[in-house]
């Protein structure tokens, strides 16, 4: 069988070498011609950083490097961009199916909407027509809204109490040094030591199991609370800030793309990194079919489970390669829903263990019928693909609900990222810095590397801004000298 | 592979060595998926086509049954290679066709390389768990684990080809 080849466009561009290629000393060079209109610098007719990873942190490190004049390549394994944020179609309608939630207290992602244009579309999380509380054994509680309301409010404030004390200065997480203490405090200690009733327990449990994409015996009780600090310490800003607003007009996917696009940067779909090599004032990466991309720098935004699928020639520091096996826990899934029967306004938090974390309607008319999006902390206790084990489940909140389709996405499935969002397992909250710190000519981003939204968007763009600044500075010194 | 060699000799005459290396690497990989389905790849696209299609179920529920189980893959697959596929290459006309083979679509280097055609056989393996099948594909998904719900979408992939 004989194929075309779908790479020549961005091949040609591409500064390659081969590792047979390499070994015989040929180095197989063509001219790079991304930035037309920029001041790039020629000095070497080479890439000067090779980004791996099109998510938001790497197209934020992209746009940042080529803005500054460095010539940039983006590797990205998947078929398309977006990293863990993926908007795609579900009947007719745009649907998040990764990280979705976005707010103006997320000041990163939210200066991306506000420079490309981008605005807020509403998830109908508010004035609710039913809602409910699932225990551990899969008894549902039907509570009032109001009820359902106080009851989490007042757990959700008593959970973070000491956010203020503790986080003075969100991004600047152990300032208070004290922190380091705490260290070893994990979530379901630290809830079971507060006075709280049966419900308020199966809320917030089912809550930060979604935080924790683990059972919570497992989760950094501080690093929770943290985000709550972001959110100005408040329950209801971080509450709107979590499950209330998407972004509109091609949502997250959209955003990435107008990123990559202003960086104009080579960006290369289906590139799978295999083998990474410092040579000390260069870095080359090999890829899955053989061929060898060649830059000053790079920098890494992999989710961190999947960095153990890479072979760094020179090894990594002892600290990061810990981080890398223990710090990291989630094992989360998406998944959208639709019934026939309208449903109307409801909103259901399920306790672990339990496999649909929380249960939120998105949509719902007489005509459409109900459309739900389940948020899973735990995806590996159901069959997601099952469309019988999906109705049966949904059935236990809403025995009347006729279900007819699903969509789901299985973030751990995905072999590009093997986990969904970040969360810190106890005792590693204070290390995330050892997996930003860079090696030699490398750099990493990626959210779980934020000082800030570790969790989210926002954190991803935080850490792909640093991690450009820091690959910039290196290379300004490296070609001064 | 011809192609992939063609490229790579405009760049370089010394890229070919290279291209013949990377084949003998490659060849093995191909002869170990070969020998999951050397059936399929004896025959031509047209007559796996035909012999499958007349096994397969053809019964409206179960088709509508496919095309409702269908919307797990919609969110990454189109079934209209006139509209867009958001991270799948699009399905219309996949019984039969050559794997890793549409136009355009940034496959990795693991289905690039294959030679074979989908048939219902080898459709419902890779629904099974794509990556046994094919390690290193960069589907994001699990498998369906029913066989009755492998057959219904696949029963469904096939309809659209006689509509």
């Amino acid at each position: 069988m004989h194929k075309l080849s779908n790479r020549d466009p961005l091949d040609r561009r591409l500064f390659l070498k081969t590792g047979a290629a390499t070994a015989a000393g040929l180095a197989l060079t063509s001219c790079a011609d991304e930035n037309p209109d920029r001041n790039v610098r020629d000095k070497d007719n080479g890439y000067h950083v090779v980004i791996v990873g099109a998510g938001f942190a790497g197209a934020t490190a992209a746009r940042e490097l080529a803005a500054k004049g460095w010539r940039v390549i983006v590797l990205e394994a998947r078929p398309r961009v977006g990293g863990r944020v993926f908007t795609s179609q579900f009947l007719g309608r745009q649907i998040e199916l990764g990280g979705s939630s976005v707010h103006w207290v997320q000041p990163h992602v939210f200066a991306e909407m506000q420079r490309y244009g981008f605005g807020f579309a509403e998830v109908p999380l508010y004035d609710l027509d039913a809602s409910y509380i699932m225990l551990g054994d899969g008894t549902v509680k039907n509570i009032a809204p109001s009820t359902f309301d106080e009851k989490y409010t007042s757990a959700f404030n008593k959970f973070c109490a000491d956010s203020r004390s503790l986080f003075p200065k969100p991004y600047d997480p152990f300032f208070n040094e004290t922190l380091h203490k705490l260290e070893s405090i994990s979530a379901e200690e630290h809830l079971l030591s507060l006075d709280l009733d049966e419900l308020q327990i199966a809320s917030l449990r089912a809550e930060l199991t979604l935080y924790a994409g683990a059972p919570i015996s497992e989760f950094s009780y501080t690093s929770f609370v943290k985000l709550f600090a972001l959110a100005s310490w408040d329950t209801f800003t971080f509450t709107d800030s979590e499950k209330h607003w998407h972004i509109d007009s091609g949502g997250t996917s959209a955003l990435v793309q107008a990123i990559l696009d202003d960086s104009r940067a080579t960006v290369r779909l289906g590139a799978v990194v295999q083998e990474v090599t410092d040579h000390g004032d260069s870095v080359s990466i090999k890829l899955s079919d053989g061929e060898l991309v060649t830059a000053s720098t790079a920098i890494f935004t992999l989710p961190t489970k999947v960095y153990p699928d890479i072979n760094f020639k020179s090894g990594l520091s002892k600290e990061k390669q810990a981080f890398i096996d223990n710090a990291e826990m989630s094992d989360g899934a998406n998944i959208y829903m639709r019934t026939t029967n309208n449903l109307g306004n409801t909103f259901c938090f399920c306790d672990d263990p339990n496999p649909f974390n929380a249960v939120q309607t998105e949509e719902f008319s007489d005509e459409t019928g109900t459309i739900l999006k389940a948020t899973l902390g735990r995806q590996s206790l159901i069959d997601l693909n099952s469309f019988d084990a999906v109705a049966a489940e949904l059935r236990k909140i809403h025995p009347n609900a006729e279900l007819t389709d699903v969509a789901p996405y299985n973030w751990v499935a995905d072999p590009y990222s093997k986990q969904a969002w970040p969360s810190y397992r106890v005792g590693w909250f204070s290390k995330y810095k050892d997996m930003a710190k860079p090696e030699g000519q490398l750099f990493f981003a990626g959210a779980a590397t934020a000082d800030g939204w570790h969790e989210y968007i926002d954190g991803a763009v935080e850490s792909g801004i640093r991690a450009a600044r820091e690959a910039h500075l290196r290379m300004e010194k490296s070609y001064a000298g | 592979m011809l192609a992939r060699s063609r490229r790579l000799a405009k760049v370089s005459v010394c890229a070919v060595i290279v291209a013949f290396l990377q084949n003998a690497c490659s060849r093995e990989t191909d002869n170990a998926i070969t020998s999951i389905n050397s059936t399929s790849d004896t025959n031509t696209a047209a007559e796996i086509s035909n012999e499958d299609r007349k096994d397969l179920p053809s019964d409206p529920h179960i088709i509508e049954r496919g095309r409702r189980l269908f919307s797990n893959c919609g969110v990454c697959h189109s079934v209209n290679a006139s509209l867009p596929s958001s991270a799948g290459p699009h399905l219309q006309g996949v019984l039969g066709r050559t794997v890793g083979s549409v136009q355009g679509f940034p496959y990795t280097s693991v289905l690039m390389q294959q030679n074979g055609v989908w048939s219902v056989a080898r459709l419902d393996q890779f629904i099974k768990n794509p990556r046994e099948i094919y390690p290193g594909t960069s589907m994001a998904f699990g498998g369906i684990a029913d066989e009755s719900d492998r057959r219904a979408i696949i029963a469904y992939l096939a309809s659209l080809d006689t509509d």
